[in-house]
């Protein structure tokens, strides 16, 4: 009888398929019927004899298959289950380390998203484009363009669907006796065609175009009348103007760069509009719709000279931003892409700190399951089985940390949108996103926090483990370099973001303190308005009759924050060929006495001599600079106005102030007298005054004689210069928030490898004590391990947060120096916090009694 | 004492027919030939696993062979138990077969 060996391929598949208790009396049986049947009916039906098993057992082999993995599955449930419940205090730590890590990479998530879907409620937002102009001459980008462009691109341009003209302003709403101010817009009828802001009530096609209609939002609705029905009641607008209520629109949304309360028909606009036809008078913001994939850089080309054909000389160039990239990329946006960037990089920061404490934790505790490996091994477990039941482990951990999470962010999201001014909210209803970018990152939490203990336990040799020669001592611990150096990247990053939330706060104070040029305590600004702005000079002696006000003077802009660029100003010695670009104020013959400026050249403005009020000029320092002349004082100066150029003589130059954040150079300025543009008074009030309020009322009812139809509103000069730097304020308190839990996760695994390390040399520090150790030498001793680590961390981390800070500090034009005293400074805190996290573990080992730690067996 | 199924009852009896040659592909052709019908290796080998869990049946291993690729054959033999079983089922069988009327029924 001759024998034959059946296919090799199909043996191999067999042999994995049958179930293993039985595998090698079957696989024999199978291939002794092979050999039979190839006997007696020939080799091939024998082949197809033994292909034809693997089909046959199939379906009992899934059976099987899943009827072990479920078993299996629920042994190391509850072997991970009666290991957590055994080593509590370990277990917290590293539940407690993921959740943290994981409800802050959720904020920050929620946040990033929000941020990104700003303005992508739209129907039409991938469609939609808003217009702006680029003015080459000086590289700058206006969102803003002249009021013909919007009707033309329609017209002239089959790409273009609908185009909307949007001017913004505010307003005093009244309505019998209630009146309250507002933010509101000139818009054409089609902004509801091209937006999507559903109406509550009222017809949406409608709505706007008759010219006395006005569309309130529904929080003005209620405002103005309750639970009335508004619809066809009148409001008046500026003591002046009647509408009828033809609509409510829904609020608009938190995430809408587009944030009105009420709308008006353009038509109003334009007929107020002295030159509406005029192509160069940029003034107002355009939306264009375009058609559906129309390629929009091709088609800003097409526009782009439309200016210039409709004759604006040296005319912009036109240009299209889409509307979803406002928020974030567009100057005047309010986002900033950057902080996106770096606030993700936080989120991921503390989450690699979370799972290096879990990996670190796991590993250190890894000889309390190491009997379990071996004989997880003995009884035939393969190393994949094993990295599976790791992995599975942690994944487990992390799952019970993002409930953690949840609960926490549930907890912290009413003080984080407190402090990132948003509205962010935890909605799971619907939004499947979230939740499986949720899962997403607990998923990646565990695979990545269990990869190095799951490699590592799964590495151990059974004949070791189970032979009384394993023991884990120190000496093994120690050698262990991979895990050194997890804790100097998790120490790293936690220095790294000290330092940053140094600089930050550093940064900030030199703002704060900065000598601005002028004195910006104890001074009010009130917008004027009414017959307050028409009687100035009346109100004004009316207000200085109390002695506890000791300046009062006006402005067209407010000093802190000056924007009106004008160009075209002519000087005596002009360079004709240099453009003039600067930065105008009108003010009155006491401000720079008012704000205690310095003027360092020629004289301040005087009453004494009655040409100033028409043609006197002071300059700046920067605008000194800025025309290149010597001797400025006498020249002859002239601004371009409405009425042609107003020709005059710098009589003085102002020591050089801040008018704008710190963050922008100081700019070339003139000042010169218009009572016709006072927009706002200053009122400088005796700094030892204690009775402030009674100051304000007694303003209140100055103000309430003459402009009784206003509501009187005032600003602090210096809360109002510390709103500018809330962006600052607010990213300083978010790093500090997260440097302090990235720090207090690390402590928190260093606590526990701390514990976990004197536990092991339990029996050492014994017999150190028995031959005279000091408890102090024992501190050091157990100490000076975790602190090196620590040292090596610091020199890692100075160089990044050098760069990275160095970097950020270049967005603004005045900055502080970084300095070495803030890296010593979080050299030393960071050592110093780990020190004392340490040290307690050390301490308590150091006084223990050896008698107990040698007592055993 | 659990009562054996028929399929067990049936391999029992065939692993004591077969006495010293009793092993997975014996008992399958004992099997089919008793029945007439084609079991499957795995129904059998199933239901011996199931026979020595509950310790009616032993394995033995024997020597390897060539024809087999060298494996070695699991031959089962039967416990006392294995045989308490068989004799209780014959014992019911012969019980519930007796003093029933005649019944004619076309095979």
């Amino acid at each position: 009888m001759r024998i034959i060996s059946p296919p090799k391929i199909a043996s191999w598949i067999l042999e994995r398929m049958l179930d293993p208790r039985v595998r090698y009396s079957a696989l024999g049986d199978f291939e002794e019927k092979f050999n039979a049947i190839a006997n007696q009916k020939g080799v091939f039906k024998a082949r197809i004899f033994y292909w034809m098993q693997i089909f046959i057992l199939f379906p009992s082999f899934i059976r099987n298959l899943i009827y072990w993995s479920g078993e299996m599955i629920v042994n190391y449930l509850k072997i991970a289950f009666r290991n957590m419940n055994r080593n509590k205090g370990y277990s917290f730590i590293n539940i407690a380390g993921l959740a943290i890590g994981m409800a802050i990479c959720i904020l920050i998530l929620l946040w990033v998203q929000d941020e990104l879907n700003f303005d992508r409620f739209h129907e039409n937002a991938e469609n939609i484009y808003r217009l702006n102009m680029h003015d080459q001459r000086y590289g700058v980008v206006w969102p803003i363009v002249s009021i013909p462009v919007g009707p033309a691109l329609k017209q002239e341009f089959p790409e273009v669907m609908d185009s909307v003209r949007v001017s913004d302003f505010s307003g005093l709403v009244t309505r019998e006796e209630k009146k309250s101010d507002e933010i509101g817009a000139y818009v054409d009828p089609s902004f509801f065609e091209i937006f999507s802001f559903p109406f509550v009530k009222g017809d949406s096609k409608t709505a706007l175009s008759a010219p006395s209609s006005i569309v309130i939002s529904e929080e003005m609705a209620h405002k103005f009348f309750g639970t009335g029905d508004p619809l066809g009641k009148n409001l008046k607008l500026n003591n002046a103007l009647d509408f009828t209520v033809t609509g409510v629109i829904k609020d608009m949304p938190q995430n809408s760069h587009l944030d009105f309360d009420f709308l008006l028909p353009f038509e109003i606009f334009e007929q107020k509009d002295r030159d509406p036809s005029n192509w160069g008078r940029f003034q107002i913001y355009t939306y264009a719709m375009l058609q559906d994939s129309t390629p929009f850089k091709d088609f800003e080309n097409k526009i782009a000279g439309l200016l210039q054909e409709h004759n604006v000389r040296e005319g912009p160039k036109l240009g299209l931003e889409p509307l979803i990239r406002i928020h974030l990329y567009a100057a005047d946006g309010g986002g900033d892409m950057r902080y996106v960037y770096i606030f993700s990089i936080i989120a991921v920061f503390i989450l690699v700190i979370a799972c290096i404490n879990f990996m670190n934790l796991t590993t250190a505790r890894s000889f309390t399951r190491a009997k379990e490996v071996g004989m997880r091994k003995v009884t035939g477990a393969k190393r994949a089985d094993l990295i599976k039941q790791f992995m599975g482990e942690s994944v487990l951990f992390s799952f019970i940390g993002l409930a953690l999470a949840t609960v926490l962010v549930i907890l912290l999201l009413p003080a984080f949108n407190n402090l990132a001014s948003k509205q962010l909210a935890l909605n799971p209803q619907g939004n499947w996103n979230s939740i499986l970018g949720f899962a997403a990152i607990a998923l990646f939490t565990g695979l990545l926090a269990g990869s190095y203990p799951a490699l590592f336990l799964s590495s151990f040799r059974p004949t070791h483990i189970l032979t009384r020669s394993f023991f884990p001592t120190a000496g093994r611990a120690k050698k262990n370099l991979f895990r050194k150096a997890l804790v100097v990247i998790q120490f790293s990053i936690s220095v790294f973001l000290i330092i940053s939330t140094f600089v930050i706060f550093k940064q900030i104070h030199f703002i704060q303190n900065r000598n601005l040029g002028y004195d910006k305590d104890h001074i009010l600004s009130i917008p004027l308005r009414g017959a307050a702005a028409q009687q100035y000079e009346a109100f004004k002696s009316e207000l200085l009759r109390d002695s506890r006000i000791l300046h009062v003077t006006a402005t067209s802009e407010v000093p802190i924050l000056i924007y009106k660029v004008h160009i075209g100003y002519d000087w005596e010695g002009k360079d004709p060929s240099k453009e003039s670009r600067m930065t105008e104020v009108l003010v009155d013959h006491d401000f720079i006495e008012t704000l205690n400026m310095t003027v360092i050249q020629g004289r301040d403005f005087s009453k004494d001599y009655a040409t100033d009020a028409l043609e006197a000029y002071i300059i700046n320092e920067a605008a000194v600079k800025a025309m290149d002349i010597e001797s400025p004082v006498g020249k002859r100066f002239s601004t371009p106005t409405h009425a042609g150029m107003r020709e005059g003589t710098i009589i003085g130059v102002v020591k050089d102030f801040h008018f704008r954040p710190l963050r922008d150079e100081i700019d070339p300025l003139v000042m010169f007298i218009g009572p016709e543009q006072f927009n706002f008074l200053c009122v400088r009030v005796k700094p030892d005054t204690s009775d402030l309020p009674g100051i304000i009322r007694y303003i209140e009812n100055v103000w309430q004689k003459f402009a009784p139809n206003f509501p009187f509103m005032y600003n602090f000069f210096d809360s109002t210069f510390d709103r500018l730097y809330r962006s600052e304020q607010k990213t300083g308190s978010v790093f500090g928030y997260f440097t302090f839990l990235a720090i207090f996760i690390s402590c928190l695994g260093l606590f526990g490898l701390a514990a976990q390390m004197s536990e092991m040399r339990t029996k050492e520090i014994g017999i150190r004590k028995v031959l005279g150790a000091s408890v102090s030498g024992i501190t050091l001793l157990l100490s000076k391990d975790f602190l090196k680590w620590v040292v090596v961390a610091n020199v890692v981390a100075w160089p990044f947060a050098f760069f990275a800070m160095n970097k950020w500090l270049q967005n603004f034009a005045y900055k502080t120096n970084i300095g070495i005293e803030i890296f010593v400074l979080s050299g030393i805190l960071a050592f110093v916090i780990a020190l004392i996290t340490v040290s307690y573990q050390s301490i308590k080992a150091a006084v223990a009694n050896p008698v107990d730690s040698l007592r055993y067996e | 004492m659990r009562m054996i199924s028929r399929l067990e009852e049936i391999i029992l009896l065939s692993i004591w027919r077969l006495q010293d040659d009793a092993y997975g592909i014996t008992i399958q052709e004992e099997v089919i030939k008793a029945t007439g019908k084609a079991w499957l290796t795995g129904s059998i080998y199933a239901s011996l696993s199931r026979l020595l869990k509950h310790g009616l049946v032993v394995s033995i291993e024997g020597e390897p062979t060539a024809e087999r690729g060298g494996r070695r054959k699991i031959y089962y033999k039967l416990t006392p138990e294995g045989q308490r079983a068989l004799l209780a089922v014959k014992r019911v069988n012969s019980i519930i077969w007796s003093d029933i009327p005649v019944f004619e029924v076309e095979e």
